[in-house]
């Protein structure tokens, strides 16, 4: 198991390697000049426009500047300075990657807790009222887009009921919408992932014996039942996760959130070449660690796995 | 128990549903703990000891470094720091700052002497060699070059420490007001020779506040300088959040969770006036929105065509559409109100389909007119772009929109391939010469960032002699005959002054904008 560990780290070297390679390059074939627009939509003037080409290293063959972003980030750990704010990228991950970090644990947690409940319950009393009421709800959550959720939750809870403030990010009562925002849609695909998993299981004849022995409802359901039904709701819940590594852009964006989704797209906006290397490669790592935790997970879950994992 | 859950939020999303499409301003829950102090503006008010304010700012300042700013916002927080040798007061009238006094000796030189005793936020002492180092070094960066070009940098005296000596290349019409902006504020030599890379994070200025913190993506904090050299600051902190989001700027302001919210969307303007605790301000600020003709594509080199386009264009009704009646004026030349040197007498073209059809034919097109409208794609812009389609199908013109991301845009317009497109341009000097020599003088194009690229002799020679025009009165007679020549050869089509907005909460006073989009926190203080 940790030979296993040890190989999926190393792995991580090319990866890495091969991420930086295919964003560097895309960014450099994009059109559009950071130096320009850094500048603004009403122009510089010529001259401003190569004396920040010079400052930003664009003048230097594509080469140059890939090698130069390798050599410094291996030999330094030095990921560039941010064109707009100057401050060192790392500097800027290091303040936004946090609150990423933060908001994807509680609302996926909250989407865990929810969405696995439901579904249970959902499966076990299928095509029951509670089913279908559920499951309407699921596909409302699912369908409904965050923004606009979002827009409504602030109207009353910050507007109408003065409970919560809007938006920032400085301390727990901030992060409570946001994470409900994203915690409810993330419930619904959970949900119906939880229900069908657990409908597959619940015919099973294991699940008639363990009853026949007398086992109560309740270690039936969670204990024979769950356990079996776990491997793909660890996928989805990992698939969330790990998607929420690179931000949740528009959430980000409506709770004027710091992380990283929005800092991510600004920055591809004003081509800030460092900052969108940068983030891209910690966002790569991020999701990469989190499928190896959901590899290990899949190894409780279900022991047969674990003699795989060599 | 989840389905509770889920009916609870259903229940309330209803509820918000309804409360947002009512348009209701509701009656926050603390309503009647402070009866009767709406709208008193008399004398009674009591001072209150809240001496926080938080800001709701549109997007990420760009530096901390003055001399790399160039959106209003930065120049803001900027000048709030730092503080430049002369000013302009709210009516735009320029006045002594670091330079208590100063004269003009002849056409090139110009003498200040600086006040003593003002300390930077180190403790060093403002002397005339940082004058000099400031200027010095705002003419090697490239955002605050174009301030510094008149300026001749091998010219400079300081015949004591707390004199200056400032001479231009040629005479310059504007140089007192170039000295206003804030690209060119003073910053300390030495802080700034020790520490080049940190201006941005720990940035040393003369003014009424000291930089406390920029946390990037969340916010800005500012402190009061108590050994400030003019009247000390009445805020003790303010805190600029950056909520780029529009609606939740709204949100935030109407939930009071900031004290002042900038850059507001104009369809919650009549929304933010009902609510009583807030106060919605409007100001002329010296923007002109327009619609730029590229005149060196083929069609639109024909003066008859940029004309018939003028003719077909119902710009009453786009303005109110987009910019509605409270958040913008009508525009009749490219000069905002308020700028000296601006043609007051002229008109906007009259929306004439027939005669654009006219014109349009004797041009040689029948209909088969075809023009790209080419933009940054947000939801404006794009109404923009429809509602132009519809209008100038009525006259067989057929136009293709081409929606781009900022990045593009820029690089398109910088090799003048756009045909038609949106702008906006700023007069930051609040001086006529400076925006329209941006705007149409020949050496502009592109790059320059003219959107109109267009080249006429007369025009140039009008705009070059203007500037080295000491006398007011004659070079505003050339400003104003720029203008007319503009007009009559359609460049653009004029969209609107739009106002600036800032909402306030109710208890907010001593606010005094300045039309370039500048506020100066330090008047502003809070009562009862």
């Amino acid at each position: 198991m940790l030979k296993y560990i040890i190989r999926r780290v190393l792995m991580l070297i090319p990866v890495m390697l091969g991420v930086s390679l295919v964003v560097f390059t895309l960014m450099y074939i994009t059109p559009g000049n950071p130096a320009e627009i850094l500048l603004g939509e009403e122009g510089g003037s010529k001259e401003a426009i190569e004396l920040l080409e010079e400052e930003m290293g664009l003048n230097d063959p594509y080469i140059v500047r890939f090698g130069r972003f390798i050599w410094n980030l291996v030999s330094k750990g030095d990921l560039g300075t941010c064109y707009a704010t100057r401050q060192p990228v790392s500097q800027r991950i290091a303040q936004t990657f946090p609150n990423t970090l933060k908001l994807a644990g509680l609302s996926v947690g909250l989407a865990v807790v929810i969405g696995v409940v439901l579904g249970i319950v959902s499966a076990v009393k299928q095509y029951s009222i509670f089913d279908n009421v559920a499951m309407a709800l699921a596909m409302l959550g699912t369908s409904m887009p965050n923004f606009w959720q979002g827009l409504l939750l602030m109207i009353l809870f910050s507007i109408h009921l003065q409970w919560l403030p809007a938006s920032g990010f400085s301390s727990f009562k901030h992060m409570i919408l946001p994470a409900v925002t994203i915690g409810t849609s993330s419930a619904a695909v959970i949900a119906r992932m939880t229900r069908s998993s657990m409908l597959e299981v619940i015919r099973q004849d294991y699940i008639s014996t363990a009853r026949a022995k007398g086992q109560s409802e309740i270690v039936v359901i969670l204990r024979h039942a769950l356990k079996n039904a776990l491997i793909p709701i660890i996928t989805t819940v990992g698939i969330r996760f790990g998607v929420m590594m690179g931000g949740a852009v528009l959430t980000e964006s409506i709770f004027a959130i710091p992380g990283i989704g929005k800092m991510m797209v600004d920055a591809i906006k004003a081509r800030n070449y460092p900052v969108v290397q940068g983030g891209v490669l910690v966002i790569a790592l991020a999701f990469s660690v989190v499928n190896l935790i959901v590899d290990i997970l899949y190894a409780f879950a279900d022991p047969r796995l674990k003699s795989q994992y060599r | 128990m989840k389905t509770k859950v889920n009916r609870f939020i259903t229940a309330l999303l209803v509820m918000a549903m309804f409360f947002a499409l009512t348009g209701c301003s509701g009656t926050p829950a603390d309503d009647t703990n402070e009866p009767g102090t709406q709208g008193a503006s008399t004398g009674e008010e009591i001072v209150s000891s809240k001496d926080t304010m938080t800001v709701a700012i549109d997007r990420e300042p760009q530096s901390m470094d003055p001399t790399a700013t160039n959106i209003s916002i930065t120049c803001t927080i900027v000048s709030q720091i730092f503080d430049t040798l002369l000013d302009f007061d709210p009516d735009m009238n320029i006045i002594p700052s670091l330079a208590e006094s100063y004269e003009q000796i002849d056409d090139v030189t110009y003498k200040f002497n600086l006040r003593k005793g003002v300390k930077f936020h180190n403790g060093e002492e403002l002397k005339a060699s940082d004058v000099v180092f400031s200027l010095k070094r705002a003419n090697e960066k490239p955002v605050s070059r174009a301030y510094t070009q008149e300026i001749d940098m091998e010219g400079f005296e300081t015949p004591d420490d707390y004199t200056v000596i400032i001479r231009t290349k040629e005479p310059y019409a504007a140089f007192y007001q170039s000295l206003c902006v804030s690209r060119l504020s003073i910053v300390n030599e030495k802080a700034t020779l020790e520490a080049e890379n940190d201006v941005n994070s720990n940035p040393v200025g003369t003014g009424p506040f000291k930089f406390a913190s920029w946390t990037a993506g969340d916010n800005v904090t500012i402190e009061r300088n108590d050994d400030y050299w003019g009247e000390t600051a009445k805020l003790k902190q303010v805190v600029f959040r950056i909520i780029t989001e529009q609606s939740s700027r709204v949100v935030e302001i109407e939930s009071g969770g900031v004290d002042a919210a900038l850059v507001l969307p104009a369809v919650d303007y009549e929304r933010l006036e009902d609510n009583e605790d807030i106060d919605l301000e409007l100001y002329t600020s010296h923007y002109v929105r327009y619609i730029a003709f590229n005149t060196t594509q083929d069609s639109l080199a024909d003066k008859r065509v940029r004309q018939a386009l003028n003719y077909a264009t119902d710009i009453d009704t786009i303005r109110d559409v987009l910019y509605t009646e409270k958040g913008a004026q009508k525009a009749t030349t490219p000069v905002p109100p308020g700028i000296e040197g601006r043609h007051e007498d002229l008109a906007q073209y009259d929306y004439n389909p027939e005669k654009a059809k006219e014109l349009l034919k004797e041009a040689g097109y029948d209909n088969d007119l075809e023009i790209s409208f080419t933009y940054l794609g947000n939801t404006t812009n794009t109404l923009m772009g429809e509602m132009l389609q519809e209008q100038w199908k009525d006259v067989g013109v057929i136009l293709t929109l081409n929606p781009l991301e900022s990045g593009a845009l820029t690089e398109n317009a910088n090799n003048m391939r756009q045909e038609v497109m949106p702008v906006r341009s700023a007069y930051s000097i609040g001086e006529a010469g400076e925006g329209l020599m941006k705007l149409f003088h020949s050496s502009n194009h592109g790059p320059g960032g003219s959107r109109v690229n267009y080249t006429n002799p007369r025009v140039d020679e009008l705009l070059e002699t203007a500037k080295v025009t000491m006398d007011e009165n004659e070079r505003n007679e050339m400003y104003r005959e720029v203008q007319e020549i503009v007009h009559d050869e359609a460049l653009m089509i004029y969209l609107c002054y739009e106002y600036t907005s800032v909402a306030l909460g109710s208890k907010v006073r001593g606010f005094n904008p300045i039309p370039t989009e500048r506020i100066d926190y330090s008047t502003i203080y809070f009562v009862e």
